[in-house]
């Protein structure tokens, strides 16, 4: 069957409408003003009707309770008297027996009301008629609110002369709804600004007619609703149903609400979350029902099963614990689950969940147990336990050969029971354990014998790395049936943390935005890499939600769960720092030159290649599957490639510290790559350790020339995939990093060919064809997102360097309540004196150390300069002292 | 014609209401009753699989708790036979409950209205 938003709808005879389930469903209604105005009547009567009804069944019951206490005294020596109250006469009595006929009148309505919320009949629908001309007009279906949301809309459509009722005005009715309301207050959006948005589309061409009728886009809307609600089998139309595909089918709204930020996803994820709030309020009504009835012993029904007292020992009974609702609800893994049916129905005895750790294997074995509560299984699950092993319990304290014994015993008791079906949690645990030499069994092999003989059920769950490493190619992988658990994808799971946040508002009494819950995803799912989906988003949330709960001891209003709340918990839990994941920073971005140049004196063209490059990046231009930038600096030592870079980190990250620095010359020999990415014997990676633990960072390869030619082959994998493989099999992922690596090649060349006046574009090229093949692979050359070549300085440069540098020892001497006063012509004389046209700046920061810094140094010890005094250097760049004024 | 409208739905609103007293008793012993039924069925349902009389009566001869000896199986058809006849008994007593519930539905406006006329009765 097509999709619903594929569906075509057409004119058959005179209704217009779509064939589904071999029916022609159409939506027809007479629409008046004073058909809306009686129902609208019968309503309020039907409302007064009740409670005048309940008042006198109220009046009954309480002159009956009157009379008992003014008879009270014939009551005492004979309680049971009571019972014949109706043998005696009186005035409260009649009123009592009076108001019994109202008793039994209130049930009937109570009765007829609960039954005609139930528009749509099942059991209809169940088979396709053989006729094919059935048609079904889905008017009947339509709730009480939805129904009063068309009427509105009407009216809305009369009041502005429209000739058609057209999704506009629908939707400006729908708004009205509290459900919806609700909806949109979820969304963070103004509903006001909403509201006013709509109004003003909601005037089309004028006409006369008083009797609109509706468009044909709103009766797809309706009939796509309904066939929704019959796809989710709920017993009426709500306004539900209908939000998601008045935004479909109408693409000025679609476009209204995209200007509030609320895309397709976002809005159908919104409906999800409530469809699945009711499913789960519904689902955990039937299962308190079914689990009233389901034994609460270990034994089945007919106790034909056998006491299994060693396994009960080692294990834990999980339908015992869903009976008594210890387990949470299960969501969106029903696909799984059948599967898991299917294996075992198929004569399968043993089925393992692979998957990485939590995507939710143990959420889909919860969701076995609670359906054997219900008993909405297969025949051979009816009337059966599913027991988890402990395999911690049934190792602790004892030698192999008393765990196999165990285990033995164990098995032998579920097998003779009849009514087991064994659950292991990470399997691989069992395996490695074995008692007696070389060509004794290990538990798992015990396990898979028993499997192989089709002697017990078991499901057991592994993760898919210790499937590969431990289980695959062993007896116990081939007994076993694996059934792959993914993790899910971003919208999916964004309705599996929807199905969380019931209770997570309920403990912590917090309300939590969809956005949070977005966010909670998406940054989940870009920044923590190395757990997974959904459980890394619950945690996330989670730990969003408390510090909701702890800032509002400092500000009792605090309740609303915003994203910020989530940027927040995930910044404490990843250091990645938070302005990072929140601040819109494009003003930032657009004046990064401005901001670098404050630190960074000269090297324009470096500066703005850079910029431009982080801008591509920031404006989600880049390949998401690469580092944000990756650059190589070229050019002579001193000329500020390290401090580009940590001006960079800073200016980008927020913070200098953000920087993985790592000097290539360290790295020369053939071992190198191991102490980079680590080995099997679990030896740690610098490299990919330090991006594990800091995915969002600056790394910098200094000298990336001297660096063994196996390294730079790592580059190859880490500037195109963004990411390694470390020696523990774990992939790192450098798609939040960038990747600056210096080097000198070339420095002599550049300062010759700066000084002859060569353009700078032509001096790249030069480098790159001439000078950086001869120690890089043309492949490696290319992978860089730039090449940049920094000038050597020149004594403007210098000039400039010296001041900042200055300005750096005021700084610290400001801290000590010294003040430094630097004559231009000092400072200038100084820059010259430290400037070296082959080191660059370099020496000059050392002759400031031994002019300048050294000088006050010693004159701070001998008790000289003291707070207050301010230090001078004057023409000569010598250094003198001013006293302060004495206290 | 505003006046008229308003008469419509006046006459509309009063003929709902005779209907639906007109229609009252008719309910209680047709579709009423009915539903009370299979309410009553379904209660019985429930008590029955919570109890599982039937489940019992199908293994009186298979041995409790795997025990398939002799003894096993002497000691387990008299203990199923008790425990048969308790489940039984209590089965019993539902069913009991359930078609007296139903009486009673059948029997309530027929004892209320001789109750109210007791009541007008004079003494």
């Amino acid at each position: 069957m097509e999709p619903i938003s594929e569906i075509k709808f057409e004119n058959n005879k005179e209704h217009y409408g779509v064939w589904r389930r071999g029916r022609f469903i159409f939506w027809q209604k007479p629409l008046s003003r004073s058909a809306i105005a009686i129902k609208r009547l019968q309503k309020s009567a039907d409302r007064i009707l009740n409670a005048a009804v309940t008042i006198v069944v109220i009046a009954g019951w309480l002159a009956l309770v009157i009379w008992l206490f003014l008879e009270r005294e014939n009551f005492i020596d004979n309680p049971i008297q009571i019972l014949s109250f109706w043998e005696n006469q009186h005035p409260l009595l009649l009123a009592f027996f009076f108001s019994a006929w109202f008793d039994l009148f209130l049930i009937y309505r109570r009765s007829e009301a609960a039954f005609n919320e139930k528009k749509i009949n099942y059991r209809r629908w169940q088979d396709v008629p053989t006729d094919a001309s059935e048609s079904y007009n889905m008017a009947v279906a339509v709730g009480d609110d939805l129904d009063k949301i068309i009427d509105e809309a009407f009216l809305i459509a009369v009041r502005l002369k429209q000739p058609e009722v057209t999704v506009m005005h629908f939707f400006r009715a729908l708004l009205a709804s509290a459900q919806i309301q609700n909806m949109f207050v979820r969304l963070g959006i103004d509903g006001s600004a909403l509201v006013n948005k709509i109004e003003k589309h909601m005037n089309g061409k004028p006409g006369n007619n008083r009797r609109p009728s509706l468009s044909p886009v709103l009766q797809e809307v309706l009939i796509s609703a309904f066939i929704d609600t019959l796809d989710r089998h709920q017993d009426s139309i709500d306004a539900l149903n209908a939000v998601i595909f008045c935004y479909r089918r109408d693409k000025i709204l679609a476009e209204i609400l995209y200007d509030l930020e609320i895309d397709a996803a976002k809005i159908n994820n919104v409906c999800e979350w409530f469809q699945i709030n009711r499913q789960l309020v519904e689902k955990y009504r039937s299962f308190r029902r079914s689990a009233a009835l389901k034994p609460g012993t270990g034994m089945d029904r007919a106790y034909t099963a056998v006491a299994t007292p060693t396994l009960d020992h080692f294990s834990h009974d999980l339908v015992l614990a869903a009976k008594y609702g210890r387990l949470e609800l299960c969501v969106g893994r029903q696909a799984e689950i059948d599967s898991i049916f299917e294996t075992l129905e198929s004569g399968q005895c043993g089925v393992l969940l692979v998957g990485a750790s939590g995507t939710g294997k143990t959420m889909v074995i919860n969701g076995i147990a609670q359906l054997m509560v219900e008993e909405r299984v297969p025949n051979f699950l009816q009337d059966k336990r599913l027991v988890e092993i402990d395999v911690s319990r049934l190792v602790a304290g004892a030698t192999p050969a008393e765990a196999e014994a165990r285990l033995l015993a164990c098995i032998s008791e579920a097998q003779r029971a009849g009514n087991i079906i064994l659950h292991i949690a990470n399997i691989e645990n069992l395996v490695g354990i074995s008692a007696g030499g070389q060509d004794s069994l290990d538990l798992a092999e015990v396990l898979s014998e028993s499997l192989v003989r089709r002697s017990i059920f078991c499901l057991a769950t592994i993760t898919t790395d210790n499937y590969a490493r431990v289980i695959e190619k062993t007896s116990l992988g081939e007994a076993m049936t694996t059934v792959g658990i993914k993790e899910p994808a971003i919208d999916q799971a964004i309705q599996m943390v929807e199905s969380k946040v019931a209770l997570l508002e309920g403990r912590y009494n917090v309300f939590v935005t969809y956005d949070a819950i977005e966010q909670c995803v998406k940054l989940s799912s870009r920044y923590i890499h190395d757990k997974f989906l959904p459980e890394k988003a619950v945690n996330l949330l989670r730990n969003a939600v408390i510090r909701v709960g702890k800032s509002r001891r400092h500000n009792p209003k605090e309740m609303i769960c915003t994203k910020e709340f989530v940027a927040a918990a995930l910044s404490e839990l990843t250091g990645i720092p938070m302005q990072k994941l929140t601040e819109n920073e494009s003003q930032k971005l657009l004046s990064l030159e401005d901001s670098i140049h404050r630190r960074m004196v000269g090297q324009e063209e470096a500066v703005t290649a850079v910029c431009a490059s982080l801008r591509r990046a920031r404006a989600e231009m880049k390949d998401a599957k690469r580092p944000i930038a990756s650059f190589l600096f070229l050019g002579p030592t001193g000329v500020g490639k390290t401090e580009l870079a940590k001006t960079v980190s800073q200016d980008y990250f927020g913070d200098e510290n953000y920087m993985i620095r790592l000097d290539m010359s360290e790295y020369q020999n053939a071992d190198s790559t191991r102490k980079m990415i680590g080995d099997v014997d679990g030896t740690l990676g610098y490299l990919t350790e330090a991006v594990r633990k800091k995915p969002f960072s600056l790394i910098l390869f200094d000298e990336i020339e001297k660096a063994h030619p196996d390294i730079l082959n790592l580059f190859l994998q880490m500037l195109d995939d963004g990411r390694l493989t470390d020696g523990q099999g774990r992939t790192i992922s450098f798609t939040e990093s960038i990747i600056i690596a210096t080097s000198n090649i070339g420095a002599l060349y550049i300062q010759e060919q700066i000084k002859a006046g060569t353009e700078l574009n032509i001096l790249k090229q030069e480098l790159i064809d001439n000078q950086l093949n001869k120690y890089m692979r043309p492949e490696l050359i290319n992978r860089f997102d730039g090449i940049i070549v920094f000038k050597p300085l020149t004594e403007d440069n210098i000039f400039k360097i010296a001041a900042l540098l200055l300005k750096g020892i005021k700084k610290r001497l400001a801290d000590k309540g010294i003040n430094l006063q630097a004559d231009r012509l000092g400072a200038q004389k100084l820059a010259k004196a430290g400037y070296d046209p082959k080191f660059g700046a370099r020496p000059l920061r050392r002759l400031l150390q031994d002019k300048v810094e050294d000088k006050i140094a010693n004159k701070i010890l001998s008790g000289d300069l003291k707070r207050r005094d301010t230090v001078v250097i004057d023409a000569k760049a010598e250094i003198n002292i001013i006293k302060g004024r004495e206290l | 014609m505003f006046k008229s409208h308003f008469l419509i739905s006046s006459l509309q609103v009063v003929a709902h209401f005779a209907w639906s007293i007109i229609y009252f008793p008719l309910w209680w012993y047709s579709v009423g009753f009915l539903r009370f039924v299979s309410k009553i069925i379904s209660f019985w349902k429930g008590e029955e699989r919570s109890l599982g009389f039937t489940v019992w009566v199908r293994n009186w001869f298979v041995p409790m708790y795997g025990q398939a000896d002799f003894a096993g199986r002497l000691i387990s058809f008299f203990i199923r036979t008790v425990q048969i006849i308790v489940r039984g008994l209590v089965m019993l007593l539902w069913i009991i409950i359930g078609l007296a519930l139903m009486s009673a539905w059948l029997a309530l406006p027929v004892a209320i209205i001789l109750a109210t006329a007791y009541q007008l009765l004079e003494k």
